[in-house]
């Protein structure tokens, strides 16, 4: 198989995983800001709170409104504003989907280098997902 | 605006207002080839009620979600290039990570000090227009092994272009340096992801401005899960701007394939050196 059309059956698979999930999560996203903002699941933290909160910084914010960083949002994912956190993190995980995808795809057309790239990238994707990398660093629980 | 005048508007205000501004932005943003996090963060920063941490927060998130959504329209439309995406993203990756991690030990002034510096900075880089008719560095051995050349038919003029793309080693170091910067200010790079293509690596202009979405849309990802987990993204923040960005994304990437570049570049210029201004003043005390 030449060059362009190697690159091009891997751009197409690439575009074909981007484009379902970026939908799927952009119609996860706004169910979730309906269910929020309509008050269909009632907030932790008060809407007519935010606007005290909202200028503070992150640690002042976690501290005044007693809400959890790192995986601890999980827990209150039943709630109208941490029910959002669902979608955000489906966004966050398309390209890791993405580039399983990808690295099946340079696997099954012997592409060694670019299969080990691939892998590389998934590495670090799942180590910043894991939450590791901030406990690591100190900040989050 | 001060914090007392926020609370005195409902709460709903500020979402729509947001909502607004970020389907603008992601209009812009695509057509100029620029990540919406590096207008976002700046205009939001300055001209909305909301801390630093979570314009940031939301700045990497959307930044993320408008590449998402533009990337496979260029993929198809064989303006980007996943090949030449798959090292530089690398690289650009785990310094991402790095600068995430390091912006919270920084304090705020300083972060908003910095970020208006690096804003006006951008603007000059801008003015330096990249060139439509790069030289194309000689092919290195390392472009050669990853076979960073291709065909691409520019959709404007329906001419097909051949490419190759070389000086790999600095254009990784570049996007070491890029991956930092937008980990720490939550920031898109196309900004410098363009010019790092084409300037550096040889790559059309327009391949390169295609390709830099992509790779926004893999480098911002981690650094997306590192202030997320962090606890810097507020959902009534990150929920209106994600959706504008993703709608004028998608909007604005239709009009990529027919419409210069150029005619939108002059005011997102003005834009950029308007808000790099105001949130540098910002962060000296100058302008609260």
């Amino acid at each position: 198989m030449d060059l362009n059309r190697r690159e091009q059956e891997a751009n197409a698979d690439y575009a074909r995983c981007a484009s379902v999930g970026t939908r799927i999560a952009l119609a996860v996203i706004v169910a979730e800001l309906l269910a929020y903002v309509s008050g269909a699941l009632s907030p932790y933290v008060p809407l007519e709170e935010l606007p005290r909160l909202w200028h503070m910084s992150m640690r002042e914010y976690l501290a005044a409104a007693r809400v959890p960083a790192g995986w601890g949002w999980v827990a209150l994912a039943g709630r109208g504003d941490y029910v959002n956190f669902i979608g955000i993190a489906l966004l966050a995980s398309i390209t890791l989907v993405c580039y399983l995808r990808a690295l099946q795809g340079f696997l099954r057309r012997g592409e060694r280098l670019y299969a080990a790239l691939a892998a590389a990238q998934l590495l670090v994707l799942l180590a910043a997902a894991s939450g590791l990398l901030n406990w690591a660093a100190g900040s989050s629980p | 605006m001060h914090a007392a005048d926020t609370t005195a508007l409902a709460w709903w205000f500020w979402p729509i207002a947001l909502f607004a501004a970020c389907f603008a932005l992601g209009v812009v943003a695509v057509i100029a080839g620029v990540g919406g996090g590096v207008l976002f963060v700046p205009i939001v920063g300055s001209f909305f009620p909301f801390h630093l941490d979570f314009v940031r927060g939301a700045g990497v998130l959307l930044a993320l979600a408008g590449a998402m959504s533009a990337a496979p329209h260029l993929l198809r439309d064989g303006l980007a290039s996943l090949r030449l995406a798959i090292p530089v993203s690398l690289a650009g990756s785990v310094f991402s990570i790095l600068g995430a991690l390091a912006s919270f030990a920084v304090p705020t002034h300083a972060l908003e000090t910095s970020l208006g510096v690096l804003i006006l900075m951008i603007t000059g880089l801008m003015l330096i227009a990249p060139s439509a008719h790069a030289r194309a560095p000689g092919s290195d051995r390392l472009a050669a092994a990853l076979g960073l050349r291709g065909t691409y038919v520019d959709p404007a003029t329906g001419e097909p272009t051949s490419w190759h793309a070389g000086r790999v080693v600095p254009g990784l170091l570049a996007f070491s340096v890029i991956g930092f910067v937008g980990g720490l200010f939550g920031l898109g790079a196309g900004w410098a992801n363009v010019p790092a293509f084409n300037l550096l690596m040889g790559v059309p202009l327009k391949l390169a401005a295609g390709t830099s979405g992509l790779v926004i849309s893999v480098v911002n990802a981690p650094a997306a899960w590192v202030y997320f987990l962090e606890g810097s993204m507020l959902p009534v923040i990150v929920a209106p701007s994600l959706l504008g960005v993703m709608l004028g994304a998608q909007a604005g990437a239709r009009l990529f394939r027919v419409m210069p570049a150029a005619h939108v570049r002059l005011s997102v210029i003005a834009l950029l050196l308007f808000a790099g201004t105001r949130v540098l003043l910002k962060g000296l005390g100058l302008w609260t």
